[in-house]
């Protein structure tokens, strides 16, 4: 295509921010970016890449904040209400790139842009205000401090517009808190790698967006019909969803001895019914909620009047999904659904990841159990396994970097270099990032992409290996369309198994470029039918599952760039080593075996089996050289 | 003539009546089949308590357990 001409779906607009200078500049890219990176995540590695000088401080002015949603957002093809955000991760320094569900990414693109890349830092504490083309840098300082449902509730009062969409850093972004989030709509968080410190260094508190331009989409028909056709199906494909939304994971994951217990060290949370989503829903449980052009409506609602004050839930916090009731529960042992939920609804007040924040007080109770830290070290801090007000009270101290707080809000990895004394053995992360409640001991591959995936332990850029264990699997047709494998056990790392975790992994990456919730039945036919439809540019399978390689290829090339070698992809010792009890005893994953995985993994990407650069002629193949041409150092 | 009982967990009690069970002989993957509970994603079977591979063959006094083990995000 010509140079000149605009992707369809794509308005050929990055709109630049530098909060230093207050300078507000539009970038027109050349189409092919969009054609070959779609958006996500392998736009916010090749900006970084791009425009970010090797070794920048995480939480330096020059670090890109980059809300990128994808060529599909503001098309009304239900599941695109998601966008992801990227910066350098605050946390060990590797790239940072976490999604969204809820209304802002619809209504960012609607308001004429197709990302936003913010740099400086700005005096004073800011907002910007987008709407219809138009931007605002406008002041924040009397939203500094506030919790985020009272600033969304603010920012549309004076704008005066209800329907105003708000991404915004609570207090713990404020502090710089390496485990904050950015939160939007009050209640989505874009949680991994500690985007929320990044906006927070900018003296960034919120991005309001408001969006009636009418997109241009090359060829609606094909989008009107995948719609028709995801209606007709949605209730049949996604009734666990429809029905109950992520939590029935907790009772169902307990019952396989795979719902992650004390910081991954138990096989079984006996109490795990005090927490489950059947009480939850029983209980506390008053709504659903949904995204932007989703049917679906899998977002919990919660709200909850203690007579005693404490766990009561207001209900513009949303509810907990499972990995929040995984990460705020059985991860620290507690089984008071009300303490789970009230954890989960000061993370979304204060802006913090809950997997994160959930393992950050999980490992400060092993510390505790283990006599590794003293009351003198923690200003009296000592949670104990199971102890929710304990868990309570640690999110306040890290939400305000408060006495022992100071320390916790570092994350896993500097807690336990910090406190040392062996600790490291259960400090459960990868590149700095905390693991998600997925357990490797029933999901190897998995395991391999907490490993491999460019941000550290990730569970949305990976597989859940018991969706191809299943003969009758969707997945696996799905995979079949481009390789021919049969089913296999999830705890197989075998050749057969990294060949199909390959694509599947390329897949998800373009999930995640698109931006797509992941939760939707598409195939890959029909993504690239949707690309096509939209840009106007013919996608066919490969070109869909080649986008997902560039975003995976782009993070790796940053990370090569920041000092990250294939030493950094590992795994935590403990989830390799078998239980002694429960449905998985005896399993484990050999060290050979991940080894072995991990390598067979690096010569399908093309990558350095020490270093783990991705090879020229990789590169080469992917279109990437062309792309990466102006950038300095490749 | 032997028997194999067959529970679950969750959502899926609704389609499999109370006191259900197979013949044995055949495998995890059989019976899902004989079942008619194909889910098409991430069911897990338990034989017995511990976990289980499809092609294992159930034996008289096996007791099957599937649960379904959503794979996803939040």
């Amino acid at each position: 295509m010509s140079k000149q001409q605009t992707l369809g779906a794509t308005y050929g607009k990055i709109l630049h921010v530098d909060l230093t200078t207050g300078a507000i500049e539009v970038e027109t890219p050349d189409p092919e970016v969009y054609r070959k990176l779609v958006g996500g995540r392998a736009l916010v590695a090749y900006l970084l890449l791009r425009d970010l000088p090797a070794g920048a401080d995480p939480l330096g002015p020059e670090n890109r904040l980059i809300f990128a949603p994808g060529i599909l957002q503001g098309t009304n093809l239900p599941g695109t209400g998601r966008h992801g955000i990227g910066a350098k991760s605050p946390l060990a320094g590797a790239l940072a790139s976490s999604e969204a569900g809820g209304w802002w990414g619809h209504e960012f693109k609607r308001a004429g842009f197709d990302a936003l890349v913010v740099r400086g830092r700005a005096e004073q504490p800011v907002y910007l205000w987008i709407k219809d083309g138009h931007v605002e840098i406008r002041f924040a300082a009397h939203l500094w401090g506030k919790e985020t449902g009272p600033v969304e509730a603010l920012i549309r009062q004076e704008l005066a517009d209800d329907h105003v969409r708000v991404a915004q850093i609570g207090i713990a972004g404020e502090h710089q808190v390496r485990i904050a989030a950015v939160m939007h709509d009050v209640n989505r968080a874009a949680g991994r790698g500690g985007l929320g410190a990044v906006m927070g260094s900018k003296n960034l508190k919120a991005v309001a967006v408001r969006g009636r331009m009418a997109l241009p989409v090359a060829d609606r028909t094909p989008l009107t019909e995948l719609s028709k056709w995801l209606g007709s199906v949605y209730e049949e494909k996604l009734v666990w969803a429809v029905k109950r939304g992520t939590v029935g994971g907790i009772m169902n994951l307990g019952r396989i001895g795979a719902l992650p217990t004390r910081n991954f060290r138990d096989p079984i949370f006996e109490a795990r019914e005090g927490i489950s989503g059947q009480l939850m829903m029983d209980t506390i449980r008053t709504g659903r909620d949904t995204c932007a052009v989703c049917p679906v409506h899998c977002k919990q609602v919660v709200e909850y009047h203690d007579p005693g004050g404490r766990h009561s839930l207001d209900p513009v916090y949303g509810g907990p999904e499972y990995e929040s009731m995984a990460a705020l529960g059985s991860y620290c042992c507690v089984s008071s659904l009300h303490a789970m939920a009230k954890a989960n609804e000061r993370c979304a007040a204060y802006g913090l990841d809950t997997i994160s924040a959930g393992s950050v007080v999980a490992f400060v109770m092993e510390c505790v159990e283990n006599g590794l830290v003293a009351a003198q070290d923690t200003g009296g801090y000592l949670p104990q396994w199971g102890d929710g007000e304990a868990l309570l009270h640690g999110i306040e101290l890290m939400a305000r970097r408060s006495g022992f707080g100071d320390r916790m809000a570092e994350g896993v990895q500097r807690l336990s270099a910090d406190i040392g004394r062996g600790s490291e053995a259960f400090a459960m992360q990868v590149k700095g990032v905390e693991l998600p409640m997925h357990e490797p001991r029933l999901k190897a591959g998995m395991g391999l992409g907490y490993a491999v995936a460019p941000v550290g332990a990730d569970h949305m850029m990976d597989i859940h290996d018991t969706n191809y264990a299943d003969p009758a699997s969707s997945s696996l047709a799905r995979v079949n369309s481009v390789y021919q494998v049969g089913p296999l056990p999830p705890g197989d790392l075998g050749e057969e198994k990294v060949n199909l975790f390959y694509h599947e992994v390329n897949w998800q990456h373009f999930l995640d470029c698109a931006v797509m919730c992941m939760h939707y039945p598409y195939d890959y036919e029909q993504m690239a039918t949707a690309l096509t439809a939209a840009t106007g540019v013919g996608y066919g399978i490969r070109d869909v599952l080649a986008v997902g390689e560039r975003a995976q290829t782009l993070g790796r090339l940053f990370n090569y760039r920041e000092g990250f070698t294939q030493a950094d992809d590992r795994l935590p010792a403990r989830v390799m080593q078998a239980f002694d009890a429960g449905p998985l005893a005896g399993i484990e994953i050999k060290a050979e075996a991940f080894e072995a995985a991990r390598g067979r993994y690096y010569e399908l990407m093309g990558w350095d089996k020490v270093t783990g650069r991705p090879s020229s002629e990789r590169l080469q193949a992917l279109g990437l050289i062309d792309l990466l041409a102006p950038v300095p150092g490749r | 003539m032997g028997r194999v009982e067959v529970t679950t967990v969750g959502l899926l009690r609704a389609r499999l009546p109370k006191g259900s069970a197979v013949e044995p002989g055949q495998t995890v993957a059989q019976a899902v089949q004989t079942l008619g509970l194909g889910i098409g994603e991430g069911l897990v079977p338990l034989v017995n308590g511990r976990l289980a591979s499809w092609s294992d063959l159930l034996k008289d006094g096996d007791k099957l357990e599937l649960v379904q083990s959503v794979g996803g995000g939040a």
